[in-house]
């Protein structure tokens, strides 16, 4: 799986390649890259001075057996590094008493409201709870119709009581779990800078008063070096017992989360990864070394796809295709499946050696998807089993019936013939994705 | 010397009402910025009175703090290592000057920069804010109406951000505030927002039209698709419009400031930035890798949450305020 590194620092790393042993001069060109590539990542510099010096010398200490590969041990020891900074354990959420109460804070514009709204979701979805919203954000205009807006198309209750004193709001807001038995409080805060003393202090009041399990910190995973003021700055005014990443969708690589965990101790919890409701997951050290040196995400892929497709369905899908029984009935119920999976680019990023295929870039217009789709649609059920009926007059009916031209139906078999073959000839367990 | 000389002068000559209440808004907004960044650099002229190569390392540590942006500053520390060695420069202090003095040309790079709106000749200016998830694109127009509204200009607000929840209920209750005129409706296609806010924009005579869009990260293609149409629309309607096209960044931006603003540019002509949110601890000076870069140079900068914090971008009076104590 090594050899998945961005461009720049597996050239860097060849040079180690075939080396009887790791020296200075040899991991020279890989170490600069490695810089590089941390603080293009917007890494704090610091962390970036010490992590290079601390893998230099564990490197440099490396014994290379025989058959080993030092490149790969090279490699191996700056992932296994990044991880152990990252906190190489999954935190979850602290749950020390009913009702469990999370409040979460952040600078302005972090997507503080819009993670409210997919903790709640995620807490009822993965873990049958019971959350309450609580709109606190009594500043920013129209802050509370957004809440509302989201608690709406979740459908969880939102606790509003306008422009009131925000601890006056959370202490009607606990009133009102209790008597709707509501098992997690979620505090949506407006957002404010780290050096704002009157508002800072307004969050202290709802801390001392509300006694937060969780004050969670919500972070642009886009920042740049300053993010180590704003995380020093809440965490010494509120002791902030965990962050979530937002914004990880985008093509940012997200370094802040190094500057986290090592320069303050507080534990990455979630990260946000869609626009979508659903757009929250827990955080994997793992996963974001792999992002962070480009090394793509299948672990992410893999849970995507189980939370869509469950294992019998693949199980069957799989059987179809080797046994070539796989027509294109199966393909529209794939082509939906993947459109479930959210945007393709996302997914295509997450494949490992993504930079180096031009993947990271490749732009998918969903529209073609939907032209096949049409297509397909446009068949009749027989013919969709048995695609080799279709002669001109009926490619003529399907071309008319979908909109598009009998090249595009004759283009789309074609291809979807070559896919078959190839399903064939994966048969010898080696699956793959056909897309 | 010429910026530093001119920094001189404006400090010495702070009679100049109009220059001096500019640099006065600077002064304060960027104080906590300037604070961090300046302390450090006289520091280092403490600790180090003679230019080594450890002074180099923690200029150039100080800089990407500031995250100007790790390709700019690897060059701009090619240039000073090179002015140090044609002009044996061996005092730090006479090399703060000149780090200034090479910031200066970096961001101007030879280039006439314009801060102005470029103005309709004719009918309704129209300028649109694009940018990505919470940079403050809803709030700028709100800082910008309220500007021109006080220099005697008709204005509207278009809400064509459709998608995010509450959005142009937001929207709208800027426009009341700022007693501008308003259009927009939820859930509907933001293209189709336009064409009819642009089409009552004609019909009531309005000066200056602001067009809020969602936020959009620059990956994601269908979104920057529909950017594009929104654009065709805009032109459509009002030709050669929009007049300006103001991609706002948040302050706090690390590196991917830069591939904001090429993913940007490459869908629709981006005028100018908005660099927002400068009233923290954040440097921003990623814009001036993104005009190294990029060659989109700042318009607007906003130094806090009152209506008047937003101010024209000028880079002598954001490099004064960077450095003013070290001077």
């Amino acid at each position: 799986m090594f050899e998945y590194m961005g461009d720049r620092l597996s050239k860097a790393i060849k040079n180690i390649r075939g080396m009887g042993k790791i020296t200075e001069e040899n991991i020279n060109d890989a170490m600069r890259e490695i810089r590089m590539a941390l603080l293009e990542a917007d890494v704090n510099y610091q962390v970036v001075k010490e992590f290079v010096n601390n893998v230099k010398e564990k490197a440099l200490g490396l014994d290379v057996g025989k058959n080993l590969k030092p490149d790969e041990l090279f490699i191996k020891l700056v992932k296994d590094e990044l991880i152990n900074l990252l906190g190489s354990e999954v935190a979850p959420l602290e749950t020390k008493k009913y009702p469990t109460i999370l409040m979460l804070v952040g600078l302005q514009g972090s997507g503080k409201t819009t993670t409210a709204g997919k903790l709640a979701n995620y807490l009822r979805k993965k873990e049958s709870k019971h959350p309450l919203l609580v709109a606190c954000d009594i500043y920013r205009p129209a802050a509370i119709e957004q809440l509302k807006d989201i608690g709406k198309s979740l459908n969880i209750p939102v606790f509003e009581e306008g422009k009131k004193e925000v601890v006056a709001i959370v202490k009607d807001a606990l009133e009102y779990a209790k008597e709707n038995k509501n098992d997690y409080i979620i505090i949506d805060t407006a957002g404010r800078l780290h050096i704002d003393e009157n508002l800072m202090a307004e969050l202290k009041n709802i801390q001392e008063f509300a006694h937060p399990d969780e004050v969670l910190l919500v972070i642009d995973a886009m920042m740049g070096q300053d993010a180590i003021h704003v995380i020093e700055g809440f965490n010494n005014a509120l002791h902030l017992t965990g962050c979530i990443l937002t914004k990880l969708d985008g093509n940012t690589k997200g370094g802040v989360a190094l500057s986290v965990r090592h320069l303050t101790n507080v534990p990455i919890k979630f990260v946000g990864d869609s626009e979508k409701l659903d757009g929250l997951s827990m955080f994997y050290p793992e996963r974001m070394a792999e992002r962070i040196l480009d090394m793509g995400d299948i672990m992410g892929i893999a849970e995507k796809v189980e939370d869509i497709i469950s294992e019998t369905e693949a199980k069957d899908q799989m059987k179809k295709m080797q046994s070539g029984k796989y027509d294109l009935e199966d393909f529209l119920t794939n082509l939906k499946q993947i459109k479930k999976l959210g945007p393709l680019e996302t997914l295509l990023k997450m494949l490992p050696q993504a930079r180096k295929m031009g993947l990271n870039n490749v732009q998918i217009d969903p529209k073609q998807m939907a032209h096949v789709e049409a297509i397909i649609q446009s068949m009749t059920p027989y013919e969709r089993k048995h695609p080799e009926i279709l002669k001109a007059t009926r490619k003529q009916r399907i071309a008319k019936g979908s909109g598009r031209s009998v090249e595009e139906v004759n283009r789309l078999l074609n291809q979807f013939e070559q896919m078959k073959k190839m399903m064939k000839m994966m048969q010898n367990g080696n699956m793959k994705m056909p897309f | 010397m010429g910026l530093f000389d001119k920094l001189k002068k404006i400090i010495s000559k702070k009679e100049e009402t109009t220059a001096k209440e500019t640099l006065e808004t600077y002064d304060k907004g960027l104080e906590k910025t300037r604070d961090e960044f300046v302390s450090k650099l006289n520091l280092l002229g403490i600790k180090y009175t003679k230019v080594n190569e450890e002074y180099f390392e923690e200029l150039e540590n100080l800089l990407i703090m500031a995250d100007i942006g790790v390709n700019t500053v690897f060059k701009f520390m090619d240039a000073i290592r090179a002015r140090v060695k044609s002009e044996s420069i061996t005092d730090t202090a006479e090399l703060q000057e000149i780090i200034v003095d090479e910031l200066f040309i970096l961001y101007v790079n030879n280039e006439s920069l314009s801060d102005k709106i470029n103005f309709a000749s004719s009918g309704p200016t129209v300028i649109l804010m694009v940018g990505v998830n919470g940079v403050g694109k809803t709030t700028t127009i709100a800082k910008l109406a309220y500007k021109y509204k006080q220099e005697g200009k008709k204005v509207m607000m278009i809400a064509a951000d459709t998608f995010r929840a509450g959005a142009v209920a937001q929207l709208e209750e800027w426009a009341t505030r700022t007693e501008s005129l308003f259009y927009g409706s939820e859930n509907t296609d933001p293209s189709g927002v336009i064409y009819d806010g642009l089409e009552i924009a004609k019909k009531e005579n309005v000066d200056l039209v602001f067009i809020d869009t969602a936020g959009r990260l620059q990956n994601k293609v269908n979104l920057m698709k529909e950017l594009e149409k929104m654009n065709r629309v805009i032109g459509k309607i009002i030709p050669d419009a929009p007049h300006e096209t103001l991609l706002v960044i948040d302050a706090t931006t690390g590196q991917n400031g830069i591939v904001q603003a090429e993913s940007f540019k490459e869908i629709t002509k981006i005028t100018g930035i908005v660099l927002t949110k400068l009233d923290g601890t954040a440097k921003g000076g990623i814009v001036l890798a993104i005009k190294e870069n990029v060659g989109i140079p700042v318009k607007f900068i906003g130094l806090g949450e009152k209506m008047t914090d937003l101010k024209v971008f000028d880079i002598e009076s954001y490099i004064y305020g960077l450095f003013k104590d070290m001077i």
